[in-house]
């Protein structure tokens, strides 16, 4: 019953491959052997989506062991996979695969860099179970908002969508891959990096000018926010279905955080950074606008 | 006599040599680039090669504002500078230095054409 063992760890290079046969994958099997169910508060899975150590991700080649299905994911002590949520029985079995980290090729360091990561990721999913999610005002929800799904514009430096596509096609939920200036599509460019040239050239776009929003959803569409940092630049948030806002400066991936590291409950009073002016809540009305 | 062959084999090379620079500051507007004199790209390399090599990670960016600045040069070769580290990449690989007099960052941002750069840099 040979195993095959990635270690989840990279994002650009692929994942090194430990595969062990014979004596060695019994011993494995035997202290991956699921002990005592996690409790509910044990059970959240790891964040996959996170950047350095993930876990392990184990596949049985050929006959079962009793217990385990064919694939599952090894962190922090706890096995993870189909009906699978345990505490190992050896809930130091990634250290077992740290000592063999030594076989793989993959550079001089690897294994202390393995154990230092699975050190750090085991501090942030400390952290994870005991995060509290933020509580979502019923009152602020924005049904007709677009969703807060930062994967789908955060697709890299090399990709397609991330740097092609600035914070007025972010907000305005507008893939165009041009950098979308305000007013560009319909002949009207700003002129000036002012409030009273970009925002006539947004509505150019037909983007519909909502200075008295004060921050709430519309019926229709959704709201966004313009602000200027004069002379240079503007730069555009949305809010999002759960009340809160989030924005892409520029090239970067998509963020809900402002420059304090915070959530956006209202862009007025969020850390701007040098985007000193406020200029106007705007709504967009899906499907009605054009930008370029 | 200069053949068509010649010549793009002359402008494909004058692409792999050019240096460009740029700094990633703008939202709304595209970020500012410019083109730096070979003279300098190899002094901005000469400051890279007197870095020590570390196991390091450029400090965390803010949203908005000033996130850094990058040279590209010859071979695809790019280095990003911020915040007391630089960091080479080319299409294999990453390495990372400590810059803490921040003298690439300086140097390089330095070379772009005067209004180009917004004040907030400085801040």
């Amino acid at each position: 019953m040979p195993l095959r063992i990635t270690i989840d760890i990279f994002t650009g290079r692929s994942n090194p491959v430990l595969e062990l046969s014979g004596k060695e994958a019994s011993e494995a099997l035997e202290r991956l052997r699921p002990a005592r169910p996690v409790t509910r508060q044990e059970a959240a899975a790891p964040f996959e989506a996170a950047l350095g150590y993930r876990g392990l991700l184990i596949e049985q080649i050929g006959t079962l062991a009793r217990g385990l299905p064919r694939f599952f994911r090894v962190f922090d002590g706890r096995l993870f996979g189909a009906r699978l949520a345990h505490r190992a029985t050896d809930e130091e079995f990634e250290e077992f695969v740290v000592r063999r980290a030594g076989q793989l090729n993959v550079g001089k360091g690897f294994a202390d860099y393995l154990r230092q990561e699975i050190a750090r990721a085991r501090r942030n999913y400390a952290g994870l179970l005991l995060w509290k999610p933020p509580h979502w005002s019923g009152k602020s929800h924005c049904h007709c908002a677009p969703l807060y799904e930062p994967l789908w514009w955060n697709d890299g430096w090399g990709g397609q969508k991330q740097p092609n596509n600035n914070c007025y096609n972010y907000a305005t939920n507008y893939r165009s891959d041009t950098f979308a200036q305000p007013g560009r599509a319909a002949g009207a460019m700003y002129t000036s990096l002012t409030c009273a040239s970009v925002r006539p050239a947004a509505i150019a776009d037909s983007l519909i000018d909502a200075p008295t929003a004060n921050n709430k959803c519309p019926k229709e569409g959704h709201l966004v926010a313009l602000v200027i940092a004069p002379g240079w630049d503007f730069h555009w948030y949305r809010k999002g279905r759960n009340g809160y806002w989030s924005h892409k400066p520029g090239s970067t991936p998509v963020v809900n955080i402002d420059g304090s590291g915070n959530l956006i409950p209202d862009p007025r009073t969020a850390n701007r950074g040098p985007y000193t002016d406020f200029c106007t809540f705007m709504v967009v009305m899906h499907g009605h606008i054009k930008i370029n | 006599m200069a053949t068509l062959r010649s010549i793009e084999r002359t402008a494909s090379a004058g692409k792999r040599e050019a240096w460009t620079a740029g700094a990633s500051v703008f939202s709304g507007r595209p970020d500012p680039v410019w083109e730096v004199k070979p003279s300098l790209g190899a002094r901005l390399e000469k400051i890279w090669l007197s870095l020590k090599p570390e196991k390091i990670e450029p400090p965390p960016s803010p949203a908005l504002g000033y996130r850094g600045c990058f040279l590209r040069g010859p071979l695809g070769r790019q280095w990003f500078a911020f915040g007391g580290v630089v960091e080479l990449r080319s299409s294999r690989r990453s390495e990372f230095r400590r810059d803490p007099s921040k003298k690439f960052e300086r140097v390089l941002l330095e070379s772009a054409p005067e209004g180009l750069l917004p004040p907030w840099l400085n801040e």
